[in-house]
């Protein structure tokens, strides 16, 4: 799922901040119970739950960020 | 041992020790390169903390900061005092194979009831936790289970504190572990990466004792790293078999009910293990 976020192109990765959270750690779970995820692996733009138990496809999730990105002033 | 959580680099803790003068056992624990860490451990093993400070110093990856710069804090720390030494998270392997154990919680010192479980046809008897409480009986129930098969795991309400925090035993092809509940965590030794941390984080933390089935195809998803196959636990006050993936998740009450004691019966069939739960009167008032 991080490799599918990393190889996003030059313009999606200058407006965008990863987290990577490990499901194996207290902060990892807590993050996880606080996006009210249920399934793995997950993806959130914005604390908002997108993906779930899929690892979407490159132009999906291009589209989901452009979707919820509001430049400054917009 | 000495815990050190992270800030900027890539693995969450490092854990080292100090034996004297000399750094021992330094290992970066839950992330980053594992190449550079292993190296960083074999050059560090046994080198006086005065001649690894220097050394450790003023290198830079990544936040402003570096694995060897967070180790070289964590090292100051720990020599001012400002890191605690933690308590050892107590594991307890059991030498040999079970066929038939029997599995109960919270016996609270109640002789009567540890006097039914010894007539129970098992390997092993294993109490998760809190197998002493405020009853009177304590000292009789530890003299009475002392050179049995009584296995007495760590509880938060238990009178002491040198019982093991998990039990690990096999069965066959099977691999279990037993421990009271997430209070381990709280622990100062507790650490996320160590062993059977994760299945304890997945059923207390995760899926709140197993009674969060909303979350159960994450918990599936994570079975596939946990190291048991069998897991043990208590503190629900619910006696609860479920079967996610290949693995049995076994939350055991307490050994009173009522007017009977409770226990959960584990028993080697093949290649696989049946659980039961069996119950005998409580004749404790006879």
């Amino acid at each position: 799922m991080a490799e599918s976020v990393k190889v996003l192109p030059q313009d999606i990765q200058e407006i965008i901040e990863v987290r990577e959270w490990d499901m194996r750690t207290r902060e990892g779970v807590k993050r996880f119970m606080e996006l009210k995820a249920k399934s793995l692996p997950s993806i959130a733009i914005s604390d908002e739950l997108v993906f779930e138990a899929i690892i979407p496809m490159q132009e999906e999730l291009i589209a989901a960020i452009r979707d919820r990105y509001a430049p400054n002033g917009e | 041992m000495f815990i050190f959580r992270t800030k900027g680099v890539c693995p969450p803790e490092i854990h080292f020790e100090i034996s004297g003068d000399l750094l021992k056992n330094v290992s970066f624990v839950g992330g980053g390169c594992r190449g550079n860490a292993q190296l960083i451990t074999r050059l560090l093993e046994g080198l006086e903390v005065s001649r690894a400070l220097p050394l450790l110093k003023g290198i830079q990856c990544r936040n402003g900061t570096s694995c060897p710069v967070q180790l070289c804090q964590a090292i100051e720390q720990a020599i001012r005092g400002d890191l605690a030494e933690s308590g050892d998270i107590r594991v307890h392997q059991a030498p040999q194979q079970f066929s038939r154990v029997a599995v109960v919680a919270d016996l609270k010192g109640d002789l009567p009831a540890l006097q039914a479980l010894l007539r129970v046809n098992a390997d092993a008897l294993i109490c998760l936790g809190n197998s002493t409480g405020p009853d009177d009986d304590n000292d009789a129930v530890l003299e009475a289970a002392d050179g049995e098969r009584v296995i007495f795991l760590q509880g938060p309400g238990d009178r002491t504190d040198s019982n093991p925090h998990f039990f690990t035993f096999s069965m066959g092809n099977r691999r279990a572990v037993g421990f009271y509940s997430g209070y381990i965590q709280e622990l100062t030794g507790f650490s996320d990466y160590s062993r059977f941390s994760l299945e304890l984080l997945m059923v207390c933390n995760l899926s709140g004792y197993l009674q969060n089935e909303e979350v159960f195809p994450a918990l599936l998803a994570m079975t596939d790293q946990f190291e048991a196959d069998v897991v043990l636990f208590a503190h629900t006050g619910l006696y609860r078999h479920i079967k996610l993936g290949s693995v049995d998740f076994i939350n055991v009450g307490p050994v009173k009910q009522g007017d009977r004691n409770l226990w959960a019966i584990l028993e080697l069939e093949g290649e696989d293990i049946r659980v039961s739960f069996e119950a005998t009167p409580d004749i404790s008032g006879l």
